[in-house]
């Protein structure tokens, strides 16, 4: 049973979590520990290792693109950003987002309505 | 105490304690197992790798210099495993990949953990994922075949490796190796070692006598063939040092040891010292290197390295072929230097004899009776020799002929051959040969060989001299010009070597002998002839066997089947069948 809750859990978060990303990306330039701290505060990523195959999948995809950056203290820096088409993807994204949490919402308020 | 590894993650160099630079290992091992086939796996892999450079190095500020297990497990802790990752795309193909694994990537080992006696069964069984007792059935089976099972069960046990690592235990369930399987095994291991050292051992022991004296058995067979292994590659090292050693020697021994001038000989033949020795090495090369191969096959296998070194064996490959290519190279631009050949003919006049003979000489004034002397022989090297003073080439590849003269006078005509890149060169260098005889009335004495000159190179200088003999004219053959005729024609038939102590006159029909016994051999269409005294006389024929004695008894045997003549009466014996018995009265 356990097993289950936590696939569910995996689950639903996976889902939000490509729209997340694109999110943080849209507003500035960043590097994937800086994604990584701020989605650890709101618990969105347990495991850092997730971040690194996505970025790598979304940047395929040509939603992101990245530049090198050296760093003072530490291997050089990959800091990404939004494309064009990750743009349009990221706006398309939040209309299915917003549709999703009023779809949510309704579904989950039916029941106190019933009774 | 611990050891410490220097490793390069991200770029940055880190020391890092044994123990946790393998668990490391093992952590990048299990994300790359886990992204294979996924395209980005090897960006992914530098991703992290640098992120948990940077963690590290956040982890070695003030003082401390060395990663240790407890930070890997941290920093791995903070990026998950694998299979936390929870990346959708790649999980599915992670899991197809996995389940084709377990068909592909199966390994046959032996079972050490389920056996009766070598664990052969049940590693078959765990590779075609079968009960091993079906396996075990099958083989005791077979056993009742002439003792075949149990033949095979030995060799089996000798050639399949035992399932010595968990990775290997893994690879022969076909399961990926992967961090979490490898856990679970060794789990698994230490419940089973558990359970076997818990109260129920003593029992296990006792049903497992049987399986040790086996065991023992095997054991010793095992060794046994260990041991003629290591024999035959000992005597691989042997071989292939001993050969190496003597190429060395001798190669040596021709350079150095007075009396030898092999090597000059040689010489003549390249186009100048430097490919002769570009050559030579080559050669050695291509003879000494597979048997340095062998050698270090026989020590590898002897001192059981069982890694052979790709360095090494590329080199010497890569070497090898080198010399093999310098050795065509160079064979093929002296083959050329031999391809054409060219002939120059030269009329000598003689002295007419006054007493219209003729008597034909070798001049071997140093070597007349040193013949057979084993050292003079050792300095030809097949026809070709050095001057003593090394200043020509001399070669006794000279082939004399007799032939009838078209006038009246005795004539010498001397033709050289010689091969060359071109006709033009090849005739040059038969221009280039020099021959010297001697005429002292009516004894002409030849030189045993020709010369060229050191500065020429040997091209497969040849000399041909023919004699023209006049009609009536007569010459006696000295016992020196032995190995100096070549297939004079006659009317006798018979061999150069039995020409020789002879006097021959040229008549209308050829050359004829004058003074013959007839004990000479002849030489036949394919038959036999051997002629002794008194007129006796064996011929051997394609029709049969015929036998004279002195006495005029004759005997042959031929299709009409056994003839004996003798005292005028012929009694002829013909039967079907060739059982023919003659008893001590003729009867």
């Amino acid at each position: 049973m356990s097993n289950n809750l936590e696939n569910t859990q995996a689950q639903m978060r996976r889902g939000v979590l490509e729209f997340c990303i694109l999110s943080i990306l849209s507003h500035e330039e960043v590097y994937p520990s800086d994604i990584i701290s701020r989605m650890k505060q709101s618990k969105l990523i347990v495991v850092e290792g997730t971040l690194y195959p996505l970025l790598t999948r979304l940047k395929n995809g040509g939603l992101l693109q990245y530049r090198w950056e050296e760093s003072k203290s530490g291997p050089p820096r990959k800091y990404y950003s939004l494309t064009p088409l990750g743009n349009k993807f990221l706006d398309e994204l939040r209309l299915t987002w917003n549709e999703l949490v009023n779809a949510v919402n309704l579904t989950i308020k039916k029941p106190e309505h019933h009774e | 105490m611990n050891k410490t590894v220097t490793v390069n993650i991200g770029g940055i160099v880190f020391h890092i304690d044994e123990n946790a630079y393998e668990r490391f290992k093992q952590y990048l091992e299990s994300i790359r197992v886990h992204f294979t086939g996924s395209d980005g796996r090897d960006e992914i892999m530098q991703d992290i790798e640098s992120r948990i450079a940077e963690m590290f190095q956040d982890r070695l500020k003030d003082q401390k210099q060395v990663i240790t297990l407890s930070d890997v497990e941290e920093v791995t802790a903070l990026m998950g495993k694998p299979e936390q990752f929870g990346d959708e795309e790649s999980k599915d193909k992670d899991k197809e990949i996995d389940s084709t694994e377990i068909k592909v990537k199966r390994r046959l080992f032996r079972n050490p953990d389920d056996k009766v006696l070598g664990g052969v069964c049940s590693g078959i069984s765990a590779y075609f994922n079968i009960d091993p007792v079906w396996i075990r059935i099958a083989f005791a089976v077979a056993f009742f075949f002439g003792g075949s099972g149990f033949l095979l069960y030995l060799i089996l046990w000798i050639v399949i490796p035992k399932a010595a690592t968990t990775a290997d235990k893994l690879q022969m369930k076909g399961e990926p190796v992967t961090v979490s399987n490898i856990e679970k095994n060794v789990q698994e291991e230490l419940e089973h070692l558990k359970k076997r050292f818990s109260g129920d051992n003593q029992k296990k022991r006792e049903g497992n006598v049987v399986t040790r004296v086996f065991g023992a058995i095997g054991q010793i067979i095992r060794l046994i063939f260990i041991f003629i292994g290591k024999l035959i590659a000992g005597l691989f090292i042997f071989i292939g040092l001993v050969i190496v050693f003597a190429m060395f020697a001798s190669i040596l021994a021709i350079f150095k040891v007075p009396g030898t001038h092999y090597p000059e000989v040689l010489n003549q033949i390249f186009p100048n010292g430097f490919q002769f020795g570009f050559a030579l090495l080559a050669a050695m090369l291509v003879v000494g290197i597979p048997f340095l191969m062998l050698a270090y096959f026989g020590a590898r296998v002897v001192f059981n390295t069982k890694k052979s070194s790709r360095i090494v064996n590329l080199s010497a490959l890569g070497l090898w072929l080198a010399a093999v290519c310098v050795c065509c190279i160079l064979g093929v631009s002296i083959a050329r230097d031999f391809s054409e050949k060219q002939s120059i003919r030269k009329e000598i006049s003689l002295i007419q004899p006054t007493s219209k003979i003729l008597v034909l000489k070798v001049n071997k004034k140093h070597a007349d009776e040193k013949d057979y002397n084993l050292w003079d022989e050792n300095e030809w090297n097949g026809n070709l020799r050095l001057s003593l003073n090394d200043e020509e080439l001399q070669s006794r590849d000279i082939k004399l002929d007799i032939v009838e003269s078209n006038n009246d006078s005795f004539e010498l005509v001397q033709v050289c051959y010689a091969r060359g890149a071109s006709r033009k060169l090849a005739a040059d260098h038969a221009t280039h040969i020099s021959y010297s005889f001697n005429q002292l009335d009516s004894v002409l004495t030849f030189e045993p060989y020709f010369v060229i000159n050191k500065n020429e190179k040997y091209r497969a200088q040849k000399m041909q001299l023919i004699l023209r003999v006049p009609k009536g004219g007569k010459i006696y053959l000295d016992n020196s010009l032995r190995g100096f005729i070549y297939d004079i024609k006659n009317v006798e038939n018979i061999l150069d070597h039995d020409m020789l102590k002879h006097k021959w006159e040229m008549k209308d029909d050829g050359l004829n002998c004058l003074d013959c016994d007839g004990s000479e051999s002849k030489i036949g269409d394919g038959d036999i002839n051997i002629n002794g005294h008194n007129g006796s006389h064996v011929h051997i024929g394609h029709n049969g066997v015929y036998i004279k004695g002195a006495n005029d008894e004759e005997v042959s045997i031929d299709s009409n089947g056994v003839v004996v003549h003798k005292n005028g009466k012929t009694k002829t014996i013909k039967k079907k069948g060739f059982h023919i018995h003659v008893d001590e009265n003729g009867k």
